[in-house]
């Protein structure tokens, strides 16, 4: 069977247009940073939903030029990601977020960007929107022809970020829009929009990161260079040297010696590591602390990218396990610290703790917080190792002797300092400890927070030990085992020292909820339903926090949150003009059109929160976050596709609706209750298997979850055929507003909510079929 | 049609005029300043009266890119290019109090930036040492410092991680270019009884000024309270 046309064409059209996504989504990553990246392509993203109102409003005159106006769309897609992305990046990386909120000229360079961006992503749905309008009759090929184009988009996305540059990767997406353009007609300028497009990839430069990140502030110093430059799906990875680059963290201000330069590992710009080989300094500095206290044979580094492994292998005859989850840092640190006594895992340290029978006498966590305190970026950024759950792993995989220690950048009011310690704290708890005062030892530079916890009690050894480094080295004993907070003051001054009267707090198990419940921040230990270590603000405090804090208070709001919340309203308001606008020529019957808007808008949003659940869960069981965006959303696609085209054998009817749409609210109640009993079960089943498992899991949703929008787009089309790009653009909007509403609802009651909301979205969209058509 | 010019004309100077901002000290600047010590330094508390003058005095927007120059005398942190930014002024003159800095001091500047703090400190004494690593920026301070008219303020372009060996030691050393550990050659070429001042964290956000001493060869920190920067009101923080 020879496969229509317009069907390689939509294949081609959506591989470019979710390659082309990743590609972005990358590239701003690089260029400014992730949450700027999220906003961005969050706002690009409503080109579906516009192309939906443009398609409804200019029905009429569109459908007759079809063919043309398709082909145009493509060539415009082709066109402005070739020459509008590069500019877009450019105006990115001229932002700094904290201005926005002090400068509204600021605001200009991230609109620019966005407009731009918007281009391709518009130019590219109006061409599917338009050929779903044209042919709603055979709408279930269609769709299966753009599902599964789209989850190959995804496997290539991934594919060029490993071996282009984004701006190659734009042009490469360029010459795919342009060849979907060619096969529906061979004109000789998609043919030149090819070739110019392919020609480019080896002409184009790379872009320039803002000015702000990291990375630019080191290729600024003197005689500094970039010795290693790798892209990779999960960040591009790139190492500086120069003679100023330093490691001396939480360093003793007794120290006479000097702090040695050490090349820099930078992961999308962003600081990641430090390749270290001289550790004088670090003897000398709070980071010391397990070491003085004990002499480990066995020892675990979490996410080892930073300074520690050369700490540890500077002990004599330590055995290391060093876990760093991405691949090509990791094969630095192999390169770098050539040492049989270590072993570099590429593995993420949930993962690793989840299956390893091995017991260590140290685990290291890696330094949490930054210098001076952030700006509160990271606060919706899912952190897996920093959560009860992960807490109780490493506990167990201690041995007898064994001591977790971590270090902390302090900041005011202490808020990762103390999370940090009510995780600790927590999880000793839950270990059947009582008298938590005999296992924690703390002490303090100016700059750093350094704690050591130890299964068994400390002697008065350790604390002897304790108190001769500390004194040497200027240090303040933040919490002596037995003792408390003695001489926490001596060195270091603060104003009101609020880590102190937590730390007591925490450890007793008396004042701990209250201090929870008192404390203006967030500090309480995070779970895996709700894995925001990040996030501190305590939304229902906000007016104590402004009372306490005064005109202070916008400085302790985290960035990321007012990010997302911002580009939410700015989502909903878009979608709501958007959605309303082709109700001027549609007119509004109550009954049918409320029923298209409840449908389509309930299997946008439940279709994107089921995604973002089973992302979630997939996560910690294929062991990273990355495997597993890549894994389910291929599987869904693919199974997408499938359900896609084997709908149109159906009938668009109540019936068919009622058992699919069904089927597909029992398949999240299932996941919900099976796959967390299911994956613990599972975490020590070998790689392949874990993968087999997965998919087959993902299957049979999925093919269940092609069918609902083609099946009433059909039933739609029978009926109101001038309402179906309405009812596409409301799919898209919804889907687009899905994300930061996912964002909320995980935030108030952890992703179960979410598959929850999923689940009552479709059965909105199950009562909302009857109304379609009517 | 030329009515149209004629109208497009102030249109113009608008939106173009920031970019043409005269480097030179006029009525209009001091009486700007007058007004930036009045209502955010001498209004929040700063009492030094070195501090109050010496604010008063260095013409702030010469030491500012001129696309940026209209802001230099607001209630914010401006940027000077290269990912940097000139400091609050309230946040200027409250490091330059606590620094309690004597006419006869010798004060060393570890970040010089845009060259303004040199400027602050130059006015109150003889002797300032200024270090910038990035080339262009302690060519910006240079040139600057110069067409305001101090001669007293030295200015390296090297890395501040070693000091000023030659001219040390130094009753007060400011460290605007926080790194996260404090060199020792630094802590070597304070004087004893000397005073070190560190803003640590983000300029449009909370900066704790941290305040080192060395006293009978022992040195220790004071965290003072943080200042947060507020986006266009005042108010003691």
């Amino acid at each position: 069977m020879r496969l229509p046309t317009v069907n390689v064409a939509l294949f081609v059209a959506s591989l470019a247009l979710i390659a082309l996504q990743i590609v972005l989504m990358q590239a701003l990553a690089q260029g400014q940073s992730h949450h700027f990246a999220y906003a961005v392509i969050s706002i690009a993203l409503l080109g579906f939903g516009s192309s939906g109102t443009v398609l409804t409003l200019a029905r009429e005159w569109l459908l007759p030029h079809a063919e043309r106006v398709s082909r145009l769309c493509l060539i415009f897609a082709a066109a402005s990601s070739l020459g509008a992305l590069p500019v877009a990046l450019q105006a990115a990386a001229a932002t700094d977020f904290p201005l926005l909120f002090i400068d509204v000229r600021s605001w200009g360079p991230l609109m620019v960007s966005a407009a731009l961006v918007f281009l391709p992503f518009f130019a590219s749905a109006l061409f599917l929107g338009l050929i779903f309008m044209r042919d709603a009759a055979a709408v279930g090929q269609r769709y299966a022809a753009n599902l599964l184009g789209s989850a190959t988009g995804a496997g290539l996305g991934l594919l060029l970020l490993v071996y282009f540059t984004p701006s190659q990767g734009f042009a490469l997406c360029a010459a795919a829009f342009a060849f979907a353009a060619w096969l529906l007609h061979r004109s000789w300028f998609s043919t030149l929009l090819v070739l110019s497009a392919l020609v480019s990839t080896a002409l184009i430069s790379d872009i320039s990161p803002s000015p702000y990140k990291a990375i630019s502030y080191a290729l600024q110093l003197p005689d500094s260079q970039v010795i290693s430059d790798t892209p990779h799906p999960m960040g591009r990875i790139q190492i500086v040297q120069s003679p100023a680059l330093r490691y001396g963290q939480g360093l003793s201000l007794q120290f006479q010696g000097s702090v040695p330069a050490a090349p820099h590992i930078y992961r999308n710009g962003d600081a990641y590591g430090v390749l270290l080989h001289d550790t004088a300094a670090l003897d000398e500095s709070v980071q010391a602390l397990p070491f003085v206290l004990s002499k480990p044979a066995s020892a675990l580094v979490l996410h080892a990218g930073g300074a520690a492994i050369a700490h540890v292998l500077a002990q004599e005859s330590v055995q290391v396990d060093a876990l760093e989850p991405h691949p090509v840092v990791a094969r630095h640190l192999r390169a770098h610290y050539q040492n049989d006594r270590l072993t570099v895992i590429a593995r993420e340290g949930r993962a690793f703790l989840s299956t390893s029978p091995s017991r260590y006498d140290l685990i290291l966590l890696p330094p949490q917080g930054s210098f001076g305190g952030g700006v509160g970026l990271q606060a919706l950024q899912e952190d897996y190792l920093l959560t009860r759950e992960s807490f109780h792993a490493i506990w167990n995989a201690l041995s007898e002797e064994g001591l977790l220690s971590f270090s902390v950048y302090l900041d005011q009011p202490p808020r990762h300092s103390l999370k940090l310690l009510a995780l600790a704290a927590e999880t000793m708890r839950a270990a059947g400890l009582s008298n938590l005062s005999d296992h924690v030892a703390a002490i303090r530079s100016w700059d750093m927070l350094s704690v050591v916890v130890s299964k068994h009690p400390m002697k008065k050894s350790a604390r002897d030990k304790l108190a001769a480094f500390s004194q040497t080295k200027g240090f303040d004993r933040l919490w002596s085992p037995g003792q408390g907070p003695a001489l926490a003051d001596h060195f270091h001054v603060m104003e009101e020292d609020k880590l102190v009267t937590g730390l007591t707090a925490l450890l007793s198990s008396y004042d701990a909820s209250a201090f929870y419940d008192h404390y203006l921040f967030d500090v309480q230990a995070p779970t895996d339903a709700r894995p925001y270590f990040h996030q501190f603000l305590r939304w229902d405090r906000l007016e104590e926090v402004r009372q306490s804090l005064g005109s202070s208070t916008l400085a302790f709001v985290e960035m990321g949150s007012v990010l997302v919340a911002m580009t939410g309203f700015a989502l909903a308001g878009a979608a709501f003009i958007l959605i309303v606008a082709p109700l001027l020529r549609l007119g509004w019957a109550p009954g049918g059109r409320l029923a298209v808007l409840c449908y389509f808008a309930a299997i946008g949003l439940g279709f994107m929160f089921l995604e973002i659940v089973w992302i979630q869960r997939f996560t910690l069981f294929w062991g990273h976050s990355l495997y597993s965006a890549a894994g389910v959303i291929a599987a869904l696609l693919c199974g997408m596709g499938a359900g896609s085209a084997l709908s149109a054998r159906f009938d668009a009817a109540c019936k068919t609706v009622r058992f699919v749409i069904g089927g597909v609210i029992v398949m999240i109640v299932l996941s919900l209750f099976l796959t967390p009993p299911l994956f613990t079960a599972g975490w020590i089943w070998p790689e392949p298997l874990k993968w087999l498992v997965g998919l087959m899991l993902l299957a049979l949703p999925a093919f269940l979850l092609g069918m609902p929008f083609p099946l009433a787009l059909r039933a739609l089309h029978q009926t109101c055929p001038q309402q179906v790009p309405w009812a596409w653009g409301i799919n898209g909007c919804f889907s687009v507003i899905a994300a930061p509403l996912a964002v909320v609802l995980v935030m108030q009651g952890g992703f179960t909510t979410v598959g929850w909301a999923a689940a009552a979205a479709y059965a909105l969209a199950l009562i909302a079929f009857r109304g379609i058509g009517r | 049609m030329a009515m149209n010019r004629q109208r497009l004309f102030p249109v113009f100077i608008f939106l173009f005029g920031a970019w043409t901002v005269q480097a030179k000290d006029t009525d209009q600047t001091r009486l700007a300043r007058e007004e930036m010590v009045a209502k955010q330094i001498a209004a929040r508390g700063i009492e030094d009266s070195h501090v109050l003058r010496a604010m008063r005095a260095v013409p702030r927007h010469m030491f500012i890119p001129e696309n940026e120059a209209r802001f230099a005398y607001d209630d914010r942190p401006v940027p000077i290019g290269h990912g940097q930014t000139i400091s609050q002024p309230y946040v200027v003159a409250y490091m330059t109090e606590i620094a309690g800095i004597k006419p006869d001091a010798r004060v060393l500047e570890i970040g010089a930036g845009s060259g303004y703090q040199a400027a602050v400190l130059a006015e109150i004494t003889q002797e300032v040492y200024t270090i910038e690593i990035v080339p262009e920026l302690a060519r910006w301070a240079a040139s600057r410092l110069q067409l305001a008219g101090y001669d007293n303020v030295q200015v390296k372009q090297a890395d501040g991680y070693y000091g000023w060996a030659e001219h040390a030691p130094f009753d007060a050393i400011m460290v605007t270019a926080a790194a996260p550990h404090i060199p020792p050659p630094l802590i070597d070429q304070l004087k004893e009884g000397g005073k070190m001042i560190i803003p640590v964290g983000n300029p449009y956000r909370v900066q704790m000024l941290v305040l080192v001493t060395k006293q009978g060869g022992e040195v220790r920190t004071q965290n003072l309270l943080p200042v947060s920067f507020v986006p266009l009101t005042g108010g003691r923080e």
